[in-house]
């Protein structure tokens, strides 16, 4: 009896203890946060950046309101510090979304801002980084108005939809670590575009290290996913001469069809692919570049017969070399650029014992790089009709 | 608690009464001072005087008038000794006594003591009336499925509907008398064959060695036997239910009946057994599986919720998902407590309700709690006393503890709540750990009836898991839980349940 | 005092039991940095040193097991006596005593350092030790048996956070792991010796024998726990390496904890508050049972209450919690045990149990010969 009691006296004053002394825990109540959603970083003038944030937060008397904040600074801390002076609330970084960098900084290096975002635990590992064609203030000053929602959200659900759709490479910060610190590989973000008051993603940046060097249209998108990434539900168009095709343009007994273009286009979508690079001549150093494809045919701009074999196999034949010649177009692009996005130098590191090469050297090794490309691929289906 | 198990008991020294009918009257008018319910009838014959004592309270006047008076009065040539009158009365109970301690017992339990003056002894004949209310329906744990009779307060026929449930010739029915002044009786009940020999010996040992003067209730009674008095925790069960208490008694269970009191102690019961509910079993086994699991989590949610929201709107808002975060912002801007405080005044008002509606009577109490909840929880989201969001959490949890089966283990969970609550709102998700971590090890240091509170999970049992934790087909429960060292394991053949018939067979 | 101890028959745990005990004793604290220091010596051959690692350990175990199964029911304490007569033993008994509550104190510090890194960088060193360590002495007052059931529940309660380690796989570059085995042996061994506070945990066997009801069975379950952690070691670092870039691992300090920022639930977020507060439930056994140990020998060896000894360690470890401030001097402290765990659980053991052999050898050819002559 006396010993528990004892124990009791104890905890109570424990207890009693910690709540007199208030446990020097800092409380973070959501109410009294302002969340900075979005970040911009531009370039202000030499050795100086001016951040711009969008912050969330939460008004008794109004609804969520969204303030616009832009400091110069030249760390991330101080940055913070000079906004938190232009606001009534904390700022706090735990529900960052995106962050935008403008494309002048893209190309002098973003290592040092990224690397801040890595430290700082509060933020988490799936933000979305993004390159701004122009400046990343105009991005984030967008007027809320007319895209409903604060641009945060906006960014991040317009890169996670398409990103889901197989439309986008995931360019969150743990792929761009993982990408930046991989010597065999570097990152592509997207770069995004305001026009006429909507934000829109109008291709792809390449890094060579922590530097912008090159931009990859929407149209090359899908050839450099395809490479690095596997398609699930992936879709395509592709332009043929028409002439090629005479043979098998169904004509149904002479009727006349209607031509809008002198080109023959054919969209592939429900697309599943499979990618593999390995490395078959260490001496030379030749990648077999193979890519294994599943695809429906849904649309034909003229009527094609597809119910002989043989024509879905010639059409499957110019479908393998037209994307054999644009894969191969696309390497050697990043190779003259010095990007490798794909992970050439990974598959070569995988195959080369001994002590692991250094990027420089693997940058030079890749300028005599050649590449075998094949596609392999097979239209499952037609649609309902055949 | 130990104090009350060692005690020492008294000596009497054996005491004849008076043979003087005079002298007689006085000592048991000072032996049992109660004034004018004690009543002595005189009948003299031929200078014999006979003597009848009892208490007017406490008896059937018509079955002493028509049986015992009659009788005696109908043999006229009689001889007026302890043996004749033994002869003519056609009673079962009677007994022969002159303890003058006996005879004022025996008057205290409304029996009437009939004395022939020089006789060396007299008799004790039964003639109790007890009053006592119909069978009813079960009200603290009502049900849909299954026997709804309930026990009443008294011993006799609790005890019958018992023994009627279970038909067994090895029901063993214990007298125990619980209570040094109250001597109150009881009965320690487990099927001979089935209970374990050191379960019983420790129940009766601890029933026993009690030392008190009154015990109130089985209750009162499981808290006094209880090896852990200071956790919140119940370790014994009570119920109101004689079909649960048969149940257990053939799962190997020991069960005591007091009387005067409407409920039955049984044991040993783990942690997860205040989790079952009687319907389960009358259920067919899949859904009684799926309300067991639904019960369990609704516990596990009711502990866990409103502690999360805390430490997640206090400290850990990085969690919060984007599409959530917004609502759960704009309904936390108007209050003006921390979360903490909030999240405790309106626990406080839950509880206020449920206590307040179990107390009024049942019509007033429903409108009570349409009121409160409607009203008050309304209202206080207008005032911005609290966000709707919490309100739906916290109604989540109450009705989440009130899934409980026991009523004692449904309180147990709304208790430990405030301690959790409070933990989150000093150190977030790490206090609510820390609580946890708490009372894993407090579980684990619980016994019950010097068995392992947490059985089956730890100790680990895996066959019993299909009893307690789970509900399996019934084919699978071929045997008695093995916690509970049943001396007879098997409860039907396994190997016939599980024949199986080939197709078209 | 007697090298043999006869606990009471309801203290006795089932063989059964020493899964769980070896199994949550040896994650911890190690764990969370574990593929990080393993790469810095190994590099992308990390989880064959791990693996190797787990390997040295069961034979370590066999060491172990094989050394107690020559006596009764005896724990070290009563070995290092039976060996090394009254005094050298106890001075062994006290070294031990002493390395246990260093253990105790590493692991408690490096979980609060774990805490004030990730979730609350504000709050005080002393007051989570002060919590931690009074719920320590809680469980510890319960005995063996609600120790192992503090083990138990720890592990049943957080296996389900390995499962989640597997989600950061979709995010992994397989070609990372290859080319496999470019590490030399040095290299190799290098690595699986800096696993050695992860793997530390498994001697606790030396002391919870005597408690084990069916002891010829003890050995197989011993090792069945150690298999199982070694398996979860290696699964761990191979997913770390697969899913971090090189440069990147090793730079993270606790890569493990690292890995579930990735994870994402429809209602949670950010995943690492729940990983790091369930990690109080991985750490928990370990702290119980390295108080539970070192504490009996204020019993066995001075003949006090064990409580006594109890809070006499508790006291020690919370008040040396108030030396440690920074990371630079956390690191010191914990590679200091590391290196005391490598001789104290790896290679003495070994060289006791070999000791014993010979010893009873010897006896049993005397007796052999009293008989005979």
């Amino acid at each position: 009896m006396q010993k528990r009691r004892k124990w009791l006296i104890l905890v109570i004053g424990i207890t009693s203890f910690f709540l007199l002394t208030s446990c020097g825990v800092e409380t973070k109540q959501l109410e009294r946060l302002g969340l900075i959603t979005a970040i911009g970083f531009d370039l202000k003038k030499e050795n100086q950046i001016k951040g711009t944030i969008s912050v969330t937060k939460f008004d008794p008397m109004a609804k969520v309101m969204t303030n616009l904040i832009s400091a110069d600074a030249n760390t991330l801390q101080t940055l913070r510090a000079e906004e938190n002076l232009a606001t009534d609330q904390r700022l706090e970084m735990g529900q960052l979304r995106c962050v935008i960098y403008s494309k002048e900084l893209a190309e002098k290096g973003i290592i040092q801002l990224v690397n801040a975002l890595n430290r700082d635990p509060t933020v988490g590992n799936m933000v979305y980084l993004t390159i701004a064609e122009k400046d990343a203030f105009s991005i984030i000053s967008m007027d809320e108005k007319k895209i409903k929602v604060n641009i945060g959200t906006y960014l991040y659900n317009l890169i996670r939809q398409n990103v889901e759709r197989e439309l986008l490479i995931s360019p969150t910060l743990h792929e761009f670590n993982h990408k930046f610190f991989d010597y065999g590989q570097d990152p592509v973000l997207p770069i995004i575009n305001v026009k006429k008051d909507k934000v829109a993603i109008s291709g792809v940046a390449l890094f060579n290290d922590d530097k912008m060097v090159a931009k990859l249209n929407n149209d090359k998108l899908f050839y450099l996913k395809l490479l690095t990434d596997e398609y699930r539900t992936g879709s395509k168009e592709l332009e043929f001469d028409r002439d090629e095709f005479k043979n098998i343009i169904n004509t149904q007994g002479g009727r006349n069809f209607g031509e809008i273009y002198n080109k023959l286009f054919i969209s592939l979508d429900t697309l599943r692919s499979n990618t593999s690079i390995k490395l078959v001549d260490k001496k030379n150093l030749v990648f077999k570049v193979e890519v294994v494809m599943d695809s429906r045919l849904l649309e034909t701009t003229n009527y094609l017969e597809l119910s002989e074999p043989a024509n879905m196999k010639f059409i499957e034949k110019k479908v393998n070399k037209e994307m054999e010649s644009q894969i191969k177009k696309l390497l050697l692009f990043f190779q003259k650029q010095q990007v490798d996005p794909v992970g050439i130098g990974n598959e070569y590191m995988a195959h080369v014992r001994g002590k692991p090469i250094s990027q420089k050297e693997w940058k030079e090794l890749y300028k005599s790089a050649k590449f075998d490309v094949q596609v392999n691929n097979t239209i499952v289906r037609t649609g309902t009709m055949d | 608690m130990f104090k009350w198990l060692s005690g020492k008991k008294a000596d009497e020294t054996p005491k004849a009464h008076s043979l003087e009918l005079e002298e007689l009257k006085e000592q048991l008018k000072t032996e049992l001072n109660v004034g004018s319910d004690l009543v002595f009838r005189t009948m003299k014959r031929d200078g014999d005087k006979l003597i009848f004592c009892l208490m007017n309270t406490l008896i059937d006047s018509t079955r002493l008038d028509d049986i015992v008076i009659k009788s005696i009065l109908n043999n006229k040539d009689m001889e007026w000794t302890c043996e004749s009158i033994a002869k003519v009365l056609p009673m079962i109970s009677i007994t022969a006594v002159n303890q003058l301690s006996e005879v004022v017992t025996g008057i205290n339990e409304g029996k009437v003591y009939i004395y022939a003056e020089g006789q060396p002894y007299g008799i004790l004949a039964d003639v109790k009336k007890t009053l006592e209310r119909g069978l009813e329906k079960a009200e603290t744990e009502s049900l849909v499925y299954g026997p709804k009779i309930a026990f009443t307060e008294s011993l006799q026929a609790n005890m019958n509907i018992l023994r009627n449930n279970i038909k067994d010739e090895d029901l063993c029915a214990e007298d125990l008398t619980v209570g040094k002044r109250s001597k109150t009786k009881a009965k320690l009940v487990y099927i001979k064959g089935i209970a374990d020999e050191e379960t019983i010996q420790t129940f009766r040992q601890r029933v026993q060695d009690l030392n008190l003067d009154y015990v109130p209730g089985t209750t009162v009674l499981g808290q006094y036997i209880e090896s852990d008095s200071w956790s919140v925790f119940p370790q014994l069960m009570t119920t109101e239910l004689p079909d649960r208490v048969s149940i257990a008694l053939y799962r190997g269970k020991v069960a005591v009946l007091l009387d005067r009191s409407p409920d039955c102690l049984y044991g040993p019961t783990s942690f997860f057994a205040f989790f079952e509910s009687t319907e389960d079993v009358y259920m067919r086994w899949n859904m009684g599986l799926f309300l067991r699991m639904l019960r369990l989590v609704a516990t596990f949610f009711s502990v866990l919720l409103t502690p999360a929201y805390v430490a997640v709107l206090t400290y850990h808002y990085e969690v919060i998902p984007s599409p959530l975060l917004l609502s759960l912002g704009e309904s936390r801007a108007r209050v003006p407590f921390p979360p903490v405080m909030e999240a405790l005044l309106l626990e406080f008002v839950i509880e206020l309700l449920r206590e307040a509606g179990a107390r009024l009577p049942t019509k007033v109490g429903q409108t009570m709690g349409i009121v409160g909840g409607i009203v008050i929880g309304q209202a206080a989201v207008e005032a911005g006393f609290n966000s709707n969001i919490l309100i739906i959490i916290i109604a989540l949890s109450a009705l989440g503890s009130f899934t409980t089966p026991s009523y004692l283990m449904g309180t147990a969970i709304r208790i430990i709540r405030f301690p959790i609550i409070v933990m989150a709102g000093l150190w977030g998700g790490i206090g609510i750990m820390l609580c946890f971590c708490y009372f894993i090890i407090h579980l684990l240091k619980l016994e019950t009836v010097g068995g392992p509170y947490l059985t089956p999970v730890y100790p680990v049992r895996l066959k019993d898991l299909g009893y307690s934790f789970f509900k399996l087909p019934p084919q699978y429960l071929s045997f008695r839980p093995l916690t509970n060292r049943t001396k007879d394991q098997e409860r039907f053949s396994k190997r016939k349940a599980k024949q199986k018939k080939d197709v078209d067979e | 005092m007697k090298v043999n101890l006869h606990p009471k028959e309801g203290l006795l745990i089932n063989a059964f039991m020493l899964v769980f005990i070896i199994h949550s004793v040896q994650v911890g604290v190690g764990l969370a940095g574990l593929p990080r220091v393993v790469y810095l010596h190994a590099k992308h051959d990390a989880w064959i040193s791990v693996f190797l690692a787990g390997t040295i350990t069961s034979v370590v175990l066999i060491f172990m097991v094989q050394m107690l199964k020559q006596y009764d029911s005896a724990d070290l304490y009563g070995i290092h006596v039976d060996v090394f007569g009254k005094w050298a033993g106890h001075s062994l008994n006290f070294m031990y005593m002493f390395y246990m509550t260093s253990t105790f104190f590493i692991i408690l510090m490096n979980y609060v350092e774990i805490v004030q890194v990730w979730i609350f960088p504000t709050l005080p060193t002393w007051q989570l030790t002060l919590v931690l360590v009074l719920l320590v002495i809680y469980a510890v007052y319960g005995g063996i048996r609600v120790v192992v059931g503090v083990a138990f529940f720890s592990v049943v309660g957080t296996i389900w956070l390995a499962a989640v380690l597997f989600v950061p796989l979709q995010f992994g570059d397989f070609t990372h792991l290859f080319p496999i085995m470019n590490s030399n042996a040095k290299q190799l061994l290098m690595g699986a010796h800096s696993t050695t506070l992860s793997m530390l945990g498994f001697e606790i066997i030396l002391f919870v024998y005597p408690f084990v009801k069916e002891k010829q069975k003890a050995m197989f379950f011993v090792q069945i726990g150690n298999m199982i952690t070694t398996i979860m070691f290696t699964c761990a670092t191979l997913i770390s390496i697969v899913f971090f870039a090189s440069n990147s691992l090793e730079k993270t300090i606790w890569p493990v904890l690292s890995m579930f920022k990735i994870v994402r639930l429809p209602n949670l977020e950010r995943f690492e508050f729940i990983a790091v507060s369930f990690w109080m439930l991985i750490i928990l056994p370990n702290m119980c049972f390295y108080l539970w140990a070192a504490s009996k020998g204020f019993s066995r060896i001075l003949r006090k209450k064990q409580k006594w000894g109890v809070w006499i360690i508790a006291i020690v470890a919370f008040g040396g919690s108030f030396f440690i401030k920074s990371r630079y001097q956390m690191d010191t402290a914990t590679d200091l045990v590391a290196k005391l765990g490598f001789y104290f659980a790896f290679c003495y053991p070994v060289l006791l149990s070999i000791i014993v052999f010979i010893k009873k050898w010897y006896k049993r050819r005397e007796s052999k010969h009293a008989e005979t002559s």
